[in-house]
């Protein structure tokens, strides 16, 4: 997997959106999509291209599910969104380490 | 990708990080019961057997882990729905649920079929030291007070041993307080944290 690799920059974590959603789903708990969009200050339509983008490179899962008769959209870390996030924080890290 | 750039990332990283932890409800009003519940039981264990009234022991335990167990359905319903609304499923709230259940149905079953004898004082050694590793868990998972109390229960157990008389009196307040004191700072810490971000 390309992306993994810490030497190389993963572009799709370069959007300051997408990489706000995988570190704030980082600690492996389930968000809703109200939560993300009011901690993130999204719009709904920019949210939502944003994590289709993320669901379509299976960076995370999304579940729709109905409370108080009330549809909602969760989603969860991936193991392969865990490890691009892993490898993007390594590649920072490295970077700020050379100087 | 210039420095700044870089640490402004790490930043804003770390503060979406934060923000999200701010969420988890460790379950303070169940930590909160049973702390109380230790308070009374214990103590009341101690005054019973001081009184000769040992038949009334396992009444005792049974009707207030009955209301515990009562109370804590309905909390547990609570948090739920409340993380629901909220959007927020935390993991961290079901490892320190996790943690107690594996406790509990331990702790129940030595107790009543009585493998826990009494080198040490009895039953209420057995809860303590349970008490303090769930209490020690919840300080590595959610936070640090939940520790502190965890390593006072830990400590009050050779302090009890040496009391003897007034063991399960030791026990029950330390384990009480240990479970009362970090849930009323964690229940005002997410008040605080619930005006800010009302607030924000």
């Amino acid at each position: 997997m390309p992306r993994l690799d810490p030497t190389k920059l993963d572009d799709l974590l370069l959007s300051r959106v997408r990489l706000g959603i995988l570190s704030a789903l980082a600690g492996g708990d389930e968000l809703g999509f109200t939560f993300l969009r009011d901690s993130l200050g999204l719009t709904d339509g920019n949210l939502s291209v944003q994590m289709r983008k993320l669901e379509d490179a299976r960076y995370l899962t999304i579940r729709k599910i109905f409370v108080d008769q009330k549809p909602k959209t969760f989603c969860r870390i991936s193991p392969e969104g865990r490890g691009a996030l892993v490898a993007f924080v390594k590649y920072l890290a490295g970077v700020l380490e050379k100087g | 990708m210039d420095k700044n750039q870089l640490a402004e990332d790490i930043q804003f990283m770390r503060r979406i990080v934060e923000r999200t932890h701010r969420r988890i409800d460790p379950g303070a009003p169940i930590m909160i019961t049973w702390g109380t519940i230790c308070m009374i039981g214990m103590p009341g264990t101690q005054w019973l057997v001081n009184h000769g009234m040992q038949d009334w022991i396992g009444r005792m335990w049974i009707g207030l882990s009955a209301i515990g167990f009562a109370l804590t359905l309905l909390f547990v319903y609570q948090i739920r729905k409340r993380e629901l609304a909220h959007g927020v499923s935390s993991v961290i709230s079901g490892q320190i649920g996790l943690v107690w259940n594996i406790l509990w149905p331990n702790g129940v079953l030595w107790t009543v079929l009585g493998l826990y004898t009494d080198p040490y004082g009895g039953p209420g050694f057995l809860w303590a030291a349970l008490y303090g590793i769930g209490l020690s868990m919840m300080g590595i998972l959610y936070s640090k007070e939940w520790l502190i109390a965890g390593i006072a229960v830990f400590i009050s157990i050779p302090i009890a041993k040496f009391a003897l008389p007034y063991s399960y009196t030791i026990l029950g307040v330390v384990m009480g307080l240990g479970c009362i004191v970090p849930g009323m700072i964690a229940l005002r810490r997410m008040r605080q944290w619930e005006a800010e971000d009302a607030a924000a």
